[in-house]
């Protein structure tokens, strides 16, 4: 509870008091007037010097009475008034305390949750980025181990296929090879050569 | 006198066994003038590789020093003279040695010297090694330089 609402607080006690202790004098002052001594009064009884009569007598009792309830059925309303006043005051108070307070926590907490999902977005897409690089770069590396495992693959082929080839040459041929047919064909690759082999013998 | 090489003699081991039956001819002619009074002497009886030696360098065979002198131009030749390796899909023929003989004396060196092999895994053609260089000319390499071709020689 924060310092306006026991302030409010307090002055609704205080307010409740003031009307209470109103409400107390009023009715201590009207027993004080019904117990005010009544003055000694001789009866004097001289016919026709009486001042009041019994009947007017009753009817000033009566209009006294009714000025006294008078008095006291204002005083009840003002309180009342007075007391529906400073509830409805206390009330609006209250209510505009809550209003303002949940108001700034709704505040808070609504910047709270922005602040959160920036976070998260924040969080989210450097995961992203992250599985990104990490995605390119397996992919690189699928790239260069499937290139290596190719050019494996090529070696070990050409190292067979050189086998392959002989053994059919081999076979295929065997001793019906004529190499008179071939004199053409080996003179012709000399002399393209000529120039490179004489290279080769002068150095 | 500068020695004239002839085409059927074309590996150093031929030139060498011409060699040795040129230090026996003179070796002979030597005895046979030592033993006759006459001069003249029976020529001996020579290889045809020899023969064909001395004919092209236009040596006299009564003349030990010119035999001599032929008998150290062999020997320089076999020290100094260029050689070559040729291997041919099979064992060469007189013919075709002379063939490829005649081609490096006259394209390549006058004094070279050839030595022949057969391998038959090269399908045809020939591999010339030359100091370090190797000179691939076989059917082998012509095909494994075109595998996409290969399907042909199965007939695919």
């Amino acid at each position: 509870m924060d310092t306006t609402q026991l302030l409010l607080i307090a002055g609704l006690i205080a307010l409740a008091l003031s009307n209470v202790v109103t409400l107390v004098l009023t009715i201590y002052l009207h027993r004080q007037l019904r117990s005010r001594p009544v003055p000694k009064h001789f009866d004097v009884h001289v016919d026709g010097t009486r001042v009041f009569d019994q009947q007017d007598m009753a009817e000033v009792q009566k209009r006294a009475d009714a000025e006294l309830e008078q008095a006291v059925s204002t005083a009840a309303q003002q309180l009342e008034a007075s007391v529906n006043r400073g509830v409805q005051q206390l009330s609006a108070h209250v209510n505009e305390a809550a209003a303002t307070s949940i108001s700034q926590e709704f505040e808070k907490y609504q910047a709270n949750l922005r602040a959160l999902n920036n976070q998260t977005v924040q969080e989210f897409a450097n995961i992203q980025h992250d599985l990104d690089e990490q995605r390119t770069q397996l992919q690189q590396q699928l790239i260069t181990e499937i290139n290596q495992e190719r050019e494996r693959r090529l070696a070990h082929f050409n190292d067979r296929i050189n086998d392959v080839v002989a053994s059919y040459l081999a076979e295929a041929l065997g001793n019906r090879v004529d190499l008179g047919s071939q004199t053409a064909y080996i003179l012709a690759s000399l002399d393209q050569h000529k120039d490179d082999i004489k290279k080769d013998i002068l150095t | 006198m500068s020695m004239v090489l002839p085409a059927d003699i074309s590996s150093p081991d031929q030139l060498g066994e011409v060699l040795l039956e040129l230090q026996d001819v003179v070796t002979a002619v030597r005895s046979a003038q030592a033993r006759t009074t006459q001069g003249a002497i029976e020529p001996p009886v020579l290889s045809g590789d020899l023969a064909q030696l001395i004919q092209r360098t236009n040596v006299n065979v009564g003349d030990i020093a010119a035999l001599e002198a032929l008998a150290q131009d062999i020997r320089r030749t076999l020290d100094t003279a260029p050689t070559a390796h040729i291997l041919l899909s099979a064992t060469p023929t007189r013919s075709m040695k002379r063939t490829l003989t005649t081609w490096f004396r006259t394209e390549i060196d006058p004094q070279i010297l050839l030595s022949f092999a057969a391998r038959s895994d090269l399908g045809g053609g020939a591999v010339i090694q030359v100091g370090s260089h190797l000179y691939d000319f076989s059917f082998r390499r012509t095909i494994l330089d075109h595998k996409s071709r290969l399907t042909e020689l199965a007939g695919v």
